[in-house]
């Protein structure tokens, strides 16, 4: 399913048009990132939650070249499905 | 950031009412669940994407009690950020990037610095710079101590002069054997080497003492590796010619014992010890040829496709039974039951009593899962994908 086909979904089940839809989607996304960006997270009890996780600094081997590369700390978005939402998709 | 929060902040942006967008939510989180049974994938702008993954049934061991149990194949959700979100999630580290390590320390300790000052995680990126010079000193220390490693294989020499050149190998081991075997968890393990030299390092500050004696067992271990390799790939071949041959090294080895018995009660030992050490490795390369055979066999296990139009596939033995949920397809059930999308015309010909053709699958539908011939479902045989398409053809117009 697709971002169009969300909002299809989404203006029928709510009765809304599809750019209410969209202009709405847009507004949770966001204030969703932003939430995770500054590392609060987004807890939502119904789907989940979002986190920021540290991936820490390693050291891997290029095999073609045999040469030794220092890949750089990173942080990367978390996502933690809700209990409720694991017995649904069971 | 609670439900809650995330709710009140929307409404303020967009003056829409809490309860609405309460409700929105809602539909939104039904939305996705609708798309993950129906596609197992939904995309959503600007956020991401979210899968269906199915596990399988796998075998886990109860911490408390150990006894084995089985974990039941379930679903679970994987999410993988948009790129525009990655990008902003890293945003704080983004100036970061890939370095080249060379044999010159100084490189390496640029990027962890560069990050050390803006960011918390520093302390552990000064760790591990630390922990790299440690190792590059050791390393130094390796290639300008090379007078340890002369006078270990001098001592090895020396009493090995007066027995044969082939005994002499084997007894530069026997005297480094029993030093090294005290050592042995630091040494043995060359993949936790890394591991290792941290916890050697407050050693190696110890002083310069310290860093000689670990440089000499690190060179000992090295000795007694290429050592060990030689004397596997020598084994192997005298295995490879005949047994009446091995009957000779191990008549040479006592021979060797006999010899040595001269000298002194310690090699004596050694020399037996090298004498189970070489049945042993004679054993072992008896177990891998046995297994080279099972392999072959497995080989031959795989039928050709001529083979598989012989059998006929009773789809009355049934190995289980599904129901169809929202927008199931067969190749799902396919998926799940054996592993492989490509085996679903199995499922659709034990059905053809309910199932008029593939597309006709409905929302409580009971479906009947067949118990096939493992070797008519083998992943790893192309054959059985060619098969497999074959039905297809047959039955389905």
């Amino acid at each position: 399913m697709n971002h169009k086909e969300l909002l299809t979904s989404l203006a029928e089940k709510t009765e809304m048009s599809q750019k209410q839809c969209q202009a709405l989607l847009d507004v949770f996304v966001d204030i969703t990132r932003k939430s995770v960006v500054e590392k609060q997270g987004a807890q939502m009890l119904d789907l989940g939650s979002f986190n920021v996780r540290e991936k820490e600094q390693k050291i891997m081997f290029n095999p073609l070249t045999g040469k030794r590369m220092l890949i750089p700390p990173k942080l990367v978005v978390g996502f933690k499905a809700s209990t409720t939402i694991k017995n649904l998709i069971k | 950031m609670t439900k809650n929060e995330i709710i009140s902040s929307m409404s303020e942006r967009t003056g829409v009412s809490r309860a609405d967008i309460r409700l929105f939510l809602e539909r939104f989180n039904e939305a996705l669940f609708q798309g993950l049974n129906e596609d197992q994938l939904v995309k959503i702008k600007g956020l991401g994407t979210f899968k269906l993954v199915s596990v399988k049934t796998r075998k886990s061991i109860n911490i408390n009690g150990g006894e084995t149990i089985d974990i039941p194949a379930h679903n679970k959700i994987s999410f993988t950020a948009d790129k525009l979100f990655a990008e902003m999630v890293n945003d704080p580290l983004a100036h970061l990037q890939v370095v080249e390590l060379s044999d010159t320390p100084s490189e390496e300790d640029d990027p962890a610095e560069e990050g050390g000052d803006e960011y918390v995680a520093s302390s552990r990126m000064k760790k591990l710079s630390e922990e790299a010079e440690v190792l590059k000193s050791l390393i130094a220390d390796i290639n300008g101590l090379p007078s340890v490693l002369q006078i270990e294989e001098s001592e090895g020499e020396k009493i090995g002069e007066s027995v044969e050149e082939k005994i002499e190998e084997p007894e530069e081991e026997k005297i480094e054997e029993p030093k090294i075997s005290i050592y042995t968890p630091i040494t043995n393990n060359s993949d936790n080497y890394l591991e290792d030299e941290i916890k050697k390092k407050e050693m190696t500050y110890g002083g310069k003492v310290g860093r000689i004696f670990l440089s000499s067992i690190v060179l000992l271990g090295i000795i007694l590796g290429i050592i060990y390799w030689k004397r596997y790939v020598k084994d192997v071949k005298q295995e490879k010619t005949t047994q009446a041959e091995t009957h000779e090294i191990i008549n040479l080895s006592k021979d060797k014992e006999s010899v040595v018995s001269y000298e002194k009660d310690t090699s004596k030992d050694s020399i037996k010890q090298e004498t189970e050490l070489s049945m042993a490795t004679i054993n072992e390369s008896e177990v891998q040829s046995a297994k080279t055979i099972e392999r072959e066999t497995d080989s031959n296990g795989k039928l050709n496709i001529e083979q598989m139009r012989k059998i006929n596939v009773d789809y009355s033995v049934i190995q289980g039974t599904e129901t169809v949920r929202d927008g199931s397809r067969l190749t799902m059930i396919a998926l799940r039951a054996y592993g492989s999308k490509d085996f679903w015309i199995y499922v659709f010909l034990a059905n053809r009593d309910q199932l008029g053709n593939p597309a006709q699958i409905n929302t409580g539908m009971i479906i009947k899962i067949p118990k096939i011939d493992k070797r008519l479902i083998d992943t790893s045989n192309p054959d059985c994908l060619q098969y497999a398409k074959e039905l297809e053809k047959r039955y389905v117009k």
